[in-house]
């Protein structure tokens, strides 16, 4: 579907070692002195993820399982937060160096750490050797090498450990240990400290960053004719509860976020046209506000108002001219003094949000009650310029306006831990089980549970159209569900809702009581208490 | 005005060119022959394409230049005359060899595709089927300059016999017959110009200059290069990895002047370099200017060894990335081989180039070593202060990390910022320069980059890592290689 990006696979990487000499010259660094041992042949290693452990990932992992040390192929390392990498020597060391080279290769989605950290274990204490950064910047797009080296500067010890984030692959090898049987000391050297907890409870409904959002519905819009175009119709069994056998008795999402197709490009035209399409008459907002209307008629709920959220477009770097605004023209290419177009993005976004304020105004809907705004793009990209500065502007772009900037990345995106920080008021992550196919590893639910309880998230609620067409994925759908509310994941906590296009509308009005089966189930789960 | 018979060989652009430019001074013309002029003949692929008049000098074969224009022609193979430089252009399927050049003395410049290969000297004499002065040059020379055509010759000392190799490549010369004699070293010797330059000295402080280890066979094929002549070994060395050529198989030509220029091209020969486009100034002497191997040396007709000396010990100075004053290190960015050290990989998935003009090329090339060399470093109680310039364009940016954090000034120290790596996009102002400072038990490492719109992103094109030299505790600068 249009908003799941696959992770690109690894291809094939051209190579090259990343330092060489003038030619027929010395080498760039001195070899090491003679009483130096390579030592790491000797190691035994383990190796822990940082985050969040992933099973698909880890076997995703196993396709590229090169040798950290004696071969030249890569060890690739896939999300889940970091590594911890420990070696382990048969007897302690005076250490002196210790590297590793990674790769970075952003169009494979491979990219250096934003750090590597050194430590070792010295008589039981685990002490920080040091920590190097890269020199090729993460938004590089060029296929390189980097050596992450660090001078133990003769440290004894037995045990060493690398660890790094990960944001999306790491490719690591060439894994290098030297020192010597003499020596070594432990002066000068700070025990690492342990991180934060992190926020431990998941995004409720009562709180305050939700701004009351239990259930909320995403309605892609502004492109696929029918698919993107939402009646009034549409809308009624979404915001309000249609038993087959019964009387409609209680709103059912309270919250439902416009957001664009994929197909929306970058310029001021086509954000335009987007907003046009959303505010024009007898569709998209105007049928929402004219369905929650009827059922407060239905549900006799007179000044209900259903709470709206619509997205601000990704502006991309590179896109080229967007438009004008400020009585300028504005280029996201970047100029001599915007080099990463962040100005001229941030002011686009300015601009996008000051139209939404002022057709919301004169749309004057009388059931519908804008929320917030939500940022497209599903990722804290590491390799895109400027892109936490890019988001924080846009948080004060839309605080200034007075809404909220929500958020809703994939599973284990980068960004994933830092989603506070980087500005936004609320985030849902998604889950992204379903949309593995019959495939899915169900621990994967736990997984974006802990998560979830880790970083303050909501969970996302997500559909394919598979789930419609198949009795087996009805099923995996379903235990999903199930999943969710015996872990305590059903009311408790804020949701949003992912249903392709208008999958739930096909469902609720569909008469074959199966695929209707899954209106019921999703509308039953989402109205627990 | 008689205008140079060339002329009749050249295309419309050609004759833009040379049409203000006769052979010699219309007073100088000669009306008579000069040499004993024997008809010759010119087979290209077993047709014989023309018979023109040539004779010989000091046992070596001359033929008019307008015939040898017209054999190419015969290839789709355009070529321009200017009055001193011959300029051939291929097709842009027909594979060239710019390896290996060894451009030698001469008042005619022959290039190909914009590459000067050889220099030669020519005979100007008058060519009994036009009676008009004309410019004589020697076959053996412009043998080898066909050779990189993947044209094939053989001489019997009548007829030059032509092959072309089906795709318009290959090399080597002699099928199917024989290399004329070559011609005896007529070069001015250096012993005879006062403060000039041996081509064995030259061979043999460079191949030093370049940290080449050398070796050599016990016998010298070269009459005037004996193996127990001290330079030997630099020149069997040099001839061996192709630096430079000897004047012919049996004679290296040790005791020739040459030119700057056959410096240059000695060390442009020992990076491999193959395509000018990429380095910055475009040309084999605009690069050496611009890279700083002839700063401070005057030129002139021949080598002189003061003009040596300075391009010795700038190379000294390139190859150890920097010169050391009063314990500040003046970095030198170190010339390469910059399509493959900076080019070879700045290219779409697609391969679409990052910068797909000679302008663009030039633009990143000669802004990354412009600030390379703007680059010092300095230690100061236990730290290595680096001055970076800052390009106005802020899409021209540094990029610096070290082992741990570091810190940054952008009014001279005053006042330091501090960051886990410099980005140099990141300047809310933009003055002349910015300093950054790191602990020294660590090499600062400088990355200069470029954003580019069409990569979403940016590309590296240069890295310096700077570090404290053990041996003499000054700061060292040394350039890596990407990818």
């Amino acid at each position: 579907m249009e908003r799941k990006r696959a992770i690109a696979g690894a291809a094939s990487f051209a190579l090259t070692a990343g330092l060489i000499a003038w030619p027929g010259g010395a080498a760039v660094w001195a070899a090491t002195q003679t009483s130096t041992l390579d030592l790491t042949s000797q190691a035994t290693v383990t190796t822990d993820v940082q985050g969040q452990y992933d099973a698909t990932f880890s076997r995703m992992e196993q396709t590229y399982s090169g040798p950290l040390w004696g071969g030249d192929s890569w060890r690739g390392f896939l999300r889940q937060g970091g590594r911890d990498i420990t070696l382990t020597l048969p007897q302690s060391y005076s250490l002196q160096t210790i590297s590793i080279q990674m790769e970075q290769n952003a169009g494979s989605g491979i990219y250096y750490p934003s750090h590597v950290d050194f430590s070792a274990n010295v008589n039981g204490t685990w002490v920080q050797l040091g920590t190097v950064r890269p020199v090729i910047p993460p938004t590089d797009k060029r296929n390189t090498t980097y050596t992450f080296r660090i001078d133990a500067k003769g440290v004894r010890a037995q045990q060493i450990r690398i660890s790094f984030p990960v944001q999306v692959w790491v490719f690591a090898r060439h894994l290098t240990i030297t020192g010597s049987t003499v020596g070594g000391g432990s002066a000068d050297l700070s025990p690492e400290t342990g991180g934060s907890p992190g926020a431990q409870q998941p995004l409720s409904p009562g709180d305050a960053r939700s701004h009351g959002i239990r259930n909320m519905l995403l309605a892609y819009t502004g492109d696929h004719g029918d698919a993107g175009t939402w009646s009034t119709a549409d809308f009624l069994p979404m915001v309000m509860y249609q038993p087959q056998n019964g009387a409609p008795a209680q709103h059912l999402f309270d919250t439902v976020l416009f957001l664009p197709y994929s197909t929306l490009q970058d310029k001021q035209s086509a954000w335009q046209a987007y907003l046009d399409d959303l505010f024009r008459p007898g569709q998209q907002l105007s049928a929402l506000d004219a369905a929650v209307g009827q059922a407060n008629q239905i549900l006799g709920t007179p000044g209900y108002r259903e709470k709206v959220v619509i997205a601000v477009p990704y502006p991309a770097y590179g896109d080229g001219v967007w438009g004008a605004a400020n009585g300028g023209s504005l280029t996201f290419d970047g100029s001599a003094q915007d080099p990463n177009a962040l100005s001229a993005r941030t002011q686009a976004v300015q601009w996008y949000l000051q139209t939404l304020q002022a057709d919301w105004n004169r749309a004057g809907f009388q059931n519908l009650t804008l929320a917030g705004v939500y940022w497209e793009n599903e990722a804290i990209d590491p390799g895109a310029p400027a892109e936490t500065r890019l988001i924080s502007g846009a948080a004060q772009a839309a605080h200034a306006q007075g809404w909220p900037l929500f958020w809703i990345p994939f599973y284990d995106a980068p960004g994933t831990d830092a989603w506070s920080q980087a500005g936004f008021d609320a985030a849902w992550l998604q889950s992204n089980f379903i949309e593995q196919g019959a495939a899915a590893d169900a621990r994967r639910i736990t997984e974006a549970e802990q998560t979830a309880r880790r970083e303050g998230f909501g969970i996302e609620v997500e559909l394919t159209e598979a789930v419609l067409q198949d009795p087996g994925m009805e099923a995996q759908y379903q235990a999903f569900l199930q999943h969710l509310q015996q872990d305590g994941f059903a009311g408790a906590v804020s949701h949003a809702y992912y249903a392709g296009s208008k999958l739930l509308v096909t469902a609720a009005q569909s008469p074959d009581p199966a695929v209707r089966a899954v209106y019921d189930l999703t509308a039953q789960f989402a109205l627990q208490p | 005005m008689k205008l140079h018979p060339w002329k009749a060989a050249m295309g419309l652009a050609a004759a833009l060119v040379a049409s203000a430019i006769p052979l010699v001074p219309a007073a100088a013309a000669v009306q008579a022959p000069q040499h004993a002029m024997q008809q010759k003949r010119i087979v290209l692929n077993g047709k014989t394409i023309s018979q023109p008049m040539g004779f010989a000098d000091h046992g070596t074969a001359y033929f008019p230049g307008w015939y040898l224009m017209r054999a190419l022609d015969s290839l789709h193979v355009t070529s321009t005359w200017d009055g001193r430089n011959w300029r051939i252009t291929v097709p842009s399927g027909m594979k060239v060899d710019l390896s290996n050049i060894d451009v030698g003395t001469g008042n005619v410049s022959i290039y190909l595709n914009g590459t000067l290969v050889k220099r030669v000297y020519d005979i100007v004499d008058v060519d009994p089927a036009s009676h008009q002065p004309t410019m004589f040059i020697p076959v053996w020379y412009v043998m080898r300059v066909f050779d990189r055509l993947g044209i094939q010759s053989s001489w019997n000392g009548q007829t030059w016999t032509m092959t072309t190799t089906s795709a318009g490549s290959g090399s080597g010369s002699g099928s199917g017959g024989t290399t004329p004699p070559s011609p005896p070293d007529t070069t001015p010797q250096a012993s005879d110009i006062p403060g000039t330059v041996s081509k064995g000295a030259l061979v043999a402080d460079l191949v030093s200059a370049l940290g080449l280890s050398v070796s050599a066979p016990a016998t010298s094929p070269y009459d005037d290069v004996p193996a127990s002549d001290p330079r030997w070994p630099a020149i069997s060395t040099a001839v061996s990895r192709r630096l430079i050529s000897p004047f012919s198989a049996s004679h290296f030509g040790a005791g020739d002047v040459v030119t700057l220029q056959t410096a240059e091209q000695m060390v442009w020969n020992q990076l491999g370099i193959t395509n000018a486009r990429y380095q910055p100034g475009g040309s084999l002497d605009a690069w050496a200017q611009f890279v700083g191997l002839t700063d401070g040396t005057v030129g002139g007709q021949y080598l002189t060894q003061a003009d040596e000396a300075r391009f010795v010990q700038n190379l000294r100075n390139l190859r150890a990335g920097g010169i050391v004053s009063g314990g500040v290190l003046q970095v030198r960015y170190t010339p390469q081989d910059e399509w493959v050290w900076t080019f070879a990989g700045d290219q779409a998935p697609d391969g679409t180039p990052y910068y797909p003009t000679d302008a663009a090329i030039q633009e990143a090339i000669t802004k990354t070593y412009r600030f390379f060399n703007g680059v010092t470093a300095r230690l100061q109680g236990g730290d290595l202060i680096v001055q970076l310039p800052v390009d106005p364009d802020g899409r021209w940016f540094a990029y610096a990390s070290t082992a741990g954090d570091l810190q940054y000034s952008l009014d001279g120290g005053s006042t330091w910022t501090a960051a886990a790596a410099f980005d140099g996009r990141e300047l809310t102002s933009r003055p002349a320069q910015v300093w950054v400072k790191a602990p020294a038990g660590a090499p600062l490492q400088i990355t200069f980059n470029n954003m580019v719109p069409a990569a979403k992103g940016s590309v590296v094109l240069g890295w310096v890592s700077i570090s404290v030299n053990p041996s003499t505790s000054n700061p060292q600068a040394q350039r890596v290689y990407l990818q």
